[in-house]
């Protein structure tokens, strides 16, 4: 039943990997002005310095002489044998670049939801239970506080705080959590707090305003009717129906979490993909921006398509429309 | 000693708009095996009075006033704990909400399991076996698949057969049934109703019945209260209610239902609606929508007095009503 449902899914992803392939072949044709002559680091007013022959010598190199649709295709049929180009800078595969970068943003990205669920969960729940108390002010605010929250301010002052002020954390660098896992702890505590705030913000937020619904629900009277202890008809049904809709926000949630990534891991000299494509962009680096936005769009995707997995497994009311 | 006593009950809903008196001083006795139907129109007050036996008026409402004893202990004045030892195993209930009263995301068996789990101790199989003998027991066909099924796979009789299983399941020593065959087809009604008289004689239970439907709650209730703006207005052996009603509003929701016979007599609505709980009228509250009414039915609120050995009535005409409406309240038969 799930495998089924999986491949189905699988299936809708060919129209959105499709359409995400055309953004991102896009972003090239699309940049102001000759890309080739942007390749080869020209400016308007310099243009007329470059060498025609180089010129066109690119311009084939690069396919830009034949049509879009051919040239979408040449592109597509690279990038699915695993070929991104080369970098214009470094001159390595495109490729070998990104999956150098990739695991440090993922573990990052990962650290940062765990930490942020593992504080709404309880603050979500308790705050729908003691609605209009202290406890559901106090939860609410601070998840105020945290959506509203610039993340490179809260950054410098984490910074300020436990690397400056009390020296506890380094405050920048990165190793792998596979080799060393505490020190990785050390050096994700603070780029994870401040990726991870706004999405704990978010989730708490979703989550009690989702409990408040299902505890509402006329299963739940009926829960306590059959009187069943409270933590039962708390946690065992009015949450586990509540972080289905929670399961959802984590999926779009993690369009914020590789998005606020490129902040993130520039401030904290992190070496991921997010800051790999600043560094791109800075560049003019485009098969470097490219294989970065793919493998971005591709994870979040991927992402999504987990959630939904996911959500399949909690309700059992979800079918295929 | 009876097996429930309700005594001055008030319950009052809290709003932003302001307090409204859903439940005014209603009071009732009820013996072992006994069935009381309670009768009357949405906002009557009737479902607030039954989740207040269990204690599960929900915010804004709070119970302000009176006793509920069962088998002499206040539930009132118990402790939450004590309280919910009662619920699901001394007195159970059952819902109108058919479609929405079991959790869509756990199975039938597990929800069926849970209260045996809670309430006896059981566990894996024993519980397992005792879901599939309830099951049995309610005439669920095919309980073993019915046990792995989730509520949306369904209908809304087969899932009120199931809540009826989980109230019974402890053997409680009162049912209290809320509209429970409202949201079903009238086929279904006939077989649930069937169904609850069954499972009260075989378990020796006392119950609660509510329902707006007069004739449901004829069928299966020996005594019968009709409740008005949160008060009682009229109680009593189920005959003496129907054939001897005392209060006008008894008399003409009677007049308001079509009956075998009575095609050429037109039917006779209420007139007017039921009062703004918020602002309720003075004196009596039906006296707005009374034919009967006098001048001091507006400042003097009528005591809900015995009559006959097993009929009260709050209205001040109550000795000589029926001699004064008695064209309206021919009895049909």
């Amino acid at each position: 039943m799930i495998a089924s449902y999986v491949v189905q899914r699988l299936f809708q992803l060919v129209p959105v990997l499709f359409l995400v392939s055309i953004g991102i072949f896009l972003i090239i044709q699309l940049i102001p002005g000759d890309p080739v002559m942007v390749m080869l680091g020209a400016t308007p007013e310099t243009s007329g310095n470059i060498n025609r022959q180089q010129y066109e010598e690119l311009r084939h190199q690069l396919g830009f002489d034949q049509p879009l649709p051919i040239r979408y295709l040449n592109w597509v049929s690279k990038v699915v044998r695993g070929d991104l180009g080369m970098s214009l800078k470094s001159r390595r595969p495109v490729l070998e670049t990104l999956l150098e970068r990739y695991p440090a943003t993922i573990f990052l990205a990962i650290t940062a939801l765990i930490g942020a669920v593992i504080v709404a969960v309880p603050a979500g729940i308790i705050a729908a239970v003691r609605q209009n108390t202290w406890v559901d002010y106090l939860a609410m605010g601070f998840s105020l506080w945290g959506v509203a929250m610039p993340n490179f301010w809260l950054a410098l002052m984490l910074i300020v705080l436990f690397s400056i002020n009390l020296g506890w954390l380094p405050s920048i660098g990165y190793t792998s959590p596979l080799v060393q896992p505490v020190d990785f702890l050390r050096h994700a505590f603070m780029p994870a707090i401040v990726l991870g705030a706004s999405t704990s913000a978010h989730l708490t937020r979703y989550l009690r305003a989702e409990m408040l619904e299902q505890l509402s629900q006329d299963y739940v009277r009926a829960a306590r009717a059959r009187g069943l202890p409270p933590l039962v008809v708390i946690v065992k049904h009015a949450a586990k129906n509540s972080l289905l809709a929670v399961v959802t926000v984590v999926g779009l949630q993690t369009a914020r979490l590789l998005g606020g990534s490129a902040i993130v891991e520039t401030i904290f000299s992190w070496p991921g993909v997010a800051s790999l494509l600043l560094e791109g962009i800075y560049a003019r680096d485009y098969p470097i921006v490219q294989g970065a936005v793919l493998i971005l769009a591709l994870t979040y995707v991927f992402i999504n398509l987990v959630v939904d997995v996911a959500y399949k497994f909690l309700d059992p009311r979800v079918r295929l429309e | 000693m009876p097996l429930l006593e309700v005594d001055g009950l008030e319950v009052q809903f809290f709003t932003p708009r302001g307090v409204v008196k859903a439940v005014d001083g209603v009071s009732f006795k009820l013996e072992k095996g006994q069935t009381l139907g309670i009768v009357g129109e949405t906002g009557s007050g009737k479902s607030v009075t039954a989740f207040s036996i269990l204690r599960l008026v929900s915010n804004p409402g709070r119970i302000t006033g009176g006793s509920i004893r069962f088998e002499g202990q206040d539930l009132l004045t118990m402790r939450d704990r004590d309280v919910r030892r009662i619920r699901g195993r001394e007195i159970s209930m059952v819902f109108q909400e058919v479609m929405t009263s079991l959790n869509p995301s756990y199975t039938v068996g597990e929800q069926m399991r849970e209260v045996l789990r809670v309430h006896l101790g059981q566990s894996g199989q024993q519980a397992r076996k005792s879901a599939l003998d309830l099951l049995t027991r309610v005439r669920v066909p095919g309980p073993e698949t019915i046990l792995d099924r989730y509520p949306h796979q369904l209908s809304g009789g087969m899932r009120q057969r199931v809540m009826i299983g989980i109230a019974i399941a402890c053997q409680p020593k009162l049912l209290i049934a809320d509209e429970p065959t409202t949201a079903l087809d009238t086929t279904i009604q006939a077989q649930i109703l069937d169904l609850l008289e069954d499972m009260r004689q075989q378990l020796g239970m006392a119950m609660i019945f509510i329902s707006h439907d007069l004739g449901v709650v004829a069928r299966v209730s020996e005594r019968i209260a009709v409740m008005y703006a949160g008060r009682i207005v009229e109680m009593g052996d189920k005959y003496e209610v129907f054939d001897s009603s005392l209060h006008p509003y008894t008399i003409g929701l009677m007049d308001a239902i079509p009956r075998p016979g009575s095609r050429h007599k037109p039917l006779q609505p209420i007139r007017g609606a039921i009062p703004n709980l918020l602002h309720l009228p003075s004196g009596c509250p039906f006296h707005t929508r009374c034919p009967r009414a006098e001048a001091r039915c507006a400042v003097e609120t009528p005591e809900l007095l015995q009559w006959k050995t097993a009929h009260w009535a709050a209205c001040h005409f109550a000795g000589d009503l029926r001699s004064v409406v008695a064209p309206l309240a021919d009895p049909v038969t």
